[in-house]
């Protein structure tokens, strides 16, 4: 299958995108009649409930939390009924007590640090968000938990969004290496095999496919 | 990201220690593999001497400052050697402005003890008018990236920039003196260079990256001479090391120093100045 | 004590050659720290400038966390070896009156609402100063908040105009700063026409003063269009070759 090498129109913080009456993202603010890019990307018109709606798709940008994403976290803190997560956006998340057990629990009986101790990742889902308070996380489903191995992996905006439009690459590496490949919605990559040799090799293969090299 | 999350996750040290079982480090290195250095000098124009040094990812900066001044009492013959160094904020969210850590000046102080412990510059030859005025170095020292070691990237960049340091000749008549346009080297005697080692677990391993350091117990910094000898040591970290592991890393250190000294600019010639 | 150095000479030429309304060389460089989310760097005359911008982040204090929008907060240091005198490595007032005026000249561009509760922090770090470092700290920080994916309104470019043998010049370097009979910062959002900094030292008539920002106009638009190469030519080597979701 020949490549194709495809150039896009990349807009600048400030550029006009389009002139006319269109309905936008908040990545596009309209001054007059003018529509202008605020950030560094390329700027896409989308369909949502039958409706064009002009987006600029940012190269770069922090990993903003929504409802529903699956994200890896990193516990950094420890409270009274909750853990502290980094889940590499701009606010921390919260993973209480009650979305850790599936069954209720007696604060008092439980050493928090006993389940997830500073340091530990899991694969949770954020269940709540909006901007007046931090994101709200769950592992209480199945696929969801702590990681006790594995291979870690930060990947910044753009790298996540090359490997997310290579499902078909993922899945060749997850077959060839036997490892399940959990990319979070929060740019953060994780490869879980039987063994460290599996894991290494599932590795190569996602940086080989980040290099555009043939897998 | 601020300072408290940056630990490292406990599946990555599980990883990195299950590598070093096997001899292999995180970034295809082998336990004993130095990164690549690159050093670029004479990069600040209103320093008399400069360096940018590339270790890996880590990129720090250094610069030197010389001014006259009054000779310490104790050593009225002498010049002085001043070295501060500064982890900002550019070189990882981790660092903040405000008056130096003790990482900071931990930092500092070896390098400045390396130099002078080997004698690289020969203070007595930077006094002007005994007791009254004398040549104060200063080396100043900007971690820009942090990605480990910076102890032995910001030694690098501060002896190359001594090296290459151009020094202004002076003319001294009586009381007077009188700073000419005319350039000089700095009276250079010696070289140093440090090697710096970590311990994970029971496996030790040379220049750390940022992400080793995290998981490391015990960091022990080697520094010699242009002739191999051992001119500063400096331990570090809350692990321990054997005084078998000592000297094992003593030998290890001098045979990569022996090859990172070559890295190191020649010192500049009187013409060349 | 000033004293008096013949700034423009008989030809119209300045110290370095330059004619009244000519920039100096200039070069921008995007993403060049890895560990900062957002970077870049500028060679303008002989300034070099180092900028890394945090954030969205988290506050810490919390206490001093909005909860309506993104704190801005902004330093402004210079190397001890930046300029001819060792400079003491603890920050001056001028540095701090400094660091105010390029975070109150960077805000307005700042779409600070879509992050409550968090702070964008800016660092920047004069390596070699050479005369209107605040004007080309302002210019490279709007790039490195730019590749941070911090959105705004406008890009903000700045130049410092000035005064010298009475005639008005752009791009005062370091010489002219000191000697010359005025010098006035200005910092502007090109697209919008929005000047967000403003100082003034020196002695100016109403219309000088009409003439520098017109000529501070002409240069800042030269000075937003190599902002925008800098920037293209960061992410055209990403875009060129893959798709982007």
């Amino acid at each position: 299958m020949i490549k194709v090498r495809r150039r896009y129109k990349l807009v600048l913080p400030g550029e006009v995108v389009r002139i006319g009456d269109v309905k936008t993202t908040t990545n596009v603010i309209k001054i007059g009649d003018k529509l202008i890019a605020t950030l560094v990307g390329i700027p896409k018109m989308k369909k949502r409930g039958g409706e064009n709606i002009l987006d600029v798709i940012p190269l770069k940008t922090p990993y903003i939390p929504k409802e529903g994403d699956i994200v890896i976290g990193k516990i950094v803190d420890i409270g009274v009924t909750n853990w502290t997560v980094d889940i590499n956006s701009p606010w921390k998340a919260v993973l209480p007590l009650s979305e850790v057990f599936s069954r209720p629990v007696h604060i008092t009986k439980v050493e928090l640090r006993d389940y997830l101790n500073i340091a530990d990742l899991i694969v949770a889902r954020v269940i709540a968000f909006d901007l007046t308070r931090d994101p709200l996380l769950t592992i209480r489903e199945s696929r969801l938990g702590k990681a006790t191995r594995g291979l870690f992996l930060e990947l910044n905006s753009w790298k996540w969004s090359l490997l997310k439009s290579k499902e078909g690459l993922l899945k060749k590496v997850k077959d060839k290496a036997k490892c399940d490949i959990i990319l979070g919605a929060n740019y953060r990559l994780l490869i879980l095999g039987k063994t460290l040799e599996n894991e290494l090799k599932a590795l190569d293969m996602v940086r080989n496919i980040l290099k555009g090299e043939v897998i | 990201m601020s300072k408290i999350e940056h630990v490292i996750p406990i599946i990555k040290q599980k990883t990195i220690r299950t590598l070093l079982e096997k001899g292999e480090r995180l970034d295809g290195r082998k336990p004993m593999d130095y990164r690549d250095v690159r050093i670029e000098v004479g990069v600040i124009d209103s320093a008399e001497g400069s360096a940018l040094v590339n270790l890996g990812n880590t990129l720090v900066i250094a610069g030197v400052k010389l001014n006259i001044a009054t000779p310490f009492p104790d050593s009225p013959t002498s010049g002085a050697l001043i070295v501060n160094a500064e982890l900002i904020p550019l070189a990882s969210p981790i660092f903040e402005y405000g008056p130096p850590k003790e990482e900071d000046i931990e930092i500092s102080r070896v390098v400045d003890r390396g130099i002078r412990s080997s004698k690289l510059i020969d203070l007595e030859k930077l006094g002007i008018i005994t007791g009254r005025r004398a040549w104060f170095v200063y080396v100043d020292l900007y971690a820009l990236n942090h990605d480990g070691n910076l102890l032995d990237a910001c030694m690098l960049a501060a002896v190359s920039a001594l090296l290459t340091t151009k020094k202004p000749k002076v003319h001294v008549e009586g009381d007077e003196i009188r700073i000419l346009d005319e350039k000089e080297p700095m009276p250079i005697e010696n070289t140093t260079l440090s090697t710096t080692f970590a311990k994970i677990g029971e496996y030790v391993i040379v220049d750390p990256t940022y992400e080793e350091e995290l998981a490391m117990d015990a960091r022990l910094t080697i520094c010699y001479d242009k002739d191999g000898r051992i001119v500063a040591i400096q331990k570090g970290g809350s692990g321990y090391f054997t005084p078998e592991e000592i000297i094992d890393l003593g030998r290890r250190g001098l045979e990569i120093s022996r090859k990172l000294i070559n890295k190191l600019p020649t010192p500049l010639s009187s013409n060349e100045v | 004590m000033k004293t008096k150095i013949r700034l423009i000479d008989d030809s119209g030429k300045r110290v370095d050659g330059r004619l009244p309304d000519e920039l100096r060389p200039l070069r921008f460089e995007v993403g060049i720290l890895k560990n900062a989310d957002g970077s870049a760097y500028v060679e303008q005359g002989g300034n070099k400038i180092a900028v890394a911008v945090y954030g969205p982040r988290e506050v810490h204090p919390r206490h001093q966390a909005r909860p309506d929008r993104a704190l801005l907060r902004t330093k402004y240091r210079m190397a001890t070896f930046s300029v001819k005198d060792r400079k003491s490595p603890t920050p001056g007032r001028r540095e701090i009156e400094i660091s105010k005026v390029i975070r109150e000249a960077l805000e307005p561009a700042l779409l600070l609402e879509k992050f409550p509760r968090t702070t964008i922090d800016v660092f920047i770090e004069v390596l070699q100063a050479d005369g209107g470092t605040r004007c080309a700290s302002i210019s490279a920080a709007s790039l490195a908040l730019a590749d941070a994916g911090i959105p705004m309104r406008d890009l903000v470019a700045a130049v410092a105009v000035g005064k010298a043998d009475g005639r008005i010049i752009l791009d005062l370097n370091h010489l002219e700063d000191q000697y010359g009979e005025g010098d006035m910062p200005i910092a502007m959002m090109p697209s919008l026409n929005a000047v967000t900094l403003l100082q003034c030292d020196g002695s100016f008539t109403l219309e000088e003063l009409e003439k520098a920002l017109k000529l501070a106009r002409k240069g800042i638009s030269t000075i937003y269009e190599k902002q925008k190469e800098a920037l293209r030519s960061r992410y055209l080597d990403i875009t060129k070759t893959y798709k982007v979701v």
